[in-house]
């Protein structure tokens, strides 16, 4: 797997969801999870999750070009990689966002 | 594979959607207004309905409403412009917990197949897409 090595880089994932359903608090819980998975590891300088919901601000989606929710983007580091549909298993979510742990990647 | 409803009326859109669904192996139904769709949701419950908010007479947002008597368990997705004037309608009915994802019109192929394989093919874990799909 060709993961990010994420060691002082900021890490910065956007989540699109159209207001409280239930996929989007399942989504939210998963990447709450991630994210503070990954700054107790210590591995990265921050971690920073941004949830959009597309019916209040539709214009972020458009930019980011997100066709339907919930769809998350791994904004930073580069290239983007985003997700689409059941995002509620963080360890799923981690590996297709590419994110992980250089103790992982040193194996 | 599943049964999918589909509610707009502009007859090049049900068929973008009937083609690309029937290729993935699901059975589609169209309707091209919210009267008809309401009965065909009535008749045979679907696994997954893709629902137009503009239309004329019944408009998506009452549709919705309706859809949540008939079939309250049934994913919908909203295809709609991604614009204030379209979505704000769509807030009043998520403050009353009528449950519904959003999906940009226009829909390509790759993104209907991946909405429909999400919702009737799920294999607990995400699918991978591109910007735009």
């Amino acid at each position: 797997m060709n993961a990010v090595t994420t060691a002082n880089r900021r890490i910065v994932l956007r989540l699109f969801v159209a207001g409280a359903t239930a996929s989007a608090e399942k989504a939210k819980s998963a990447l709450d999870t991630i994210c503070a998975d990954l700054r107790s590891s210590d591995i990265t300088s921050s971690v920073e999750l941004q949830v959009v919901d597309v019916l209040a601000d539709p214009d972020t989606a458009l930019m980011d070009q997100v066709f339907a929710t919930p769809t998350v983007i791994r904004v930073s580091p580069g290239p983007s990689r985003r997700l689409f549909g059941d995002l509620s298993s963080p360890e799923m979510v981690m590996i297709g966002l590419q994110l992980a742990p250089e103790a992982t990647l040193a194996r | 594979m599943g049964q999918v409803l589909i509610i707009d009326d502009d007859s090049g859109v049900r068929d973008t959607f009937w083609l690309t669904l029937e290729a993935c192996g699901h059975n589609v139904t169209t309707a091209a207004g919210g009267a008809e769709g309401l009965a065909a949701a009535s008749k045979n419950t679907p696994d997954l309905i893709f629902l137009d908010l503009k239309m004329p007479g019944m408009n998506g947002v009452e549709i919705l409403q309706k859809l949540q008597d008939i079939c309250p368990q049934v994913p919908v997705y909203v295809v709609t412009g991604f614009y204030e004037e379209f979505l704000g309608p769509l807030r009043d009915l998520q403050a009353k917990g009528v449950p519904f994802e959003v999906a940009r019109k226009p829909l390509g192929f790759n993104e209907i197949r991946a909405i429909s394989e999400a919702v009737l093919a799920p294999r607990g874990k995400p699918i991978s897409v591109t910007a735009g799909a």
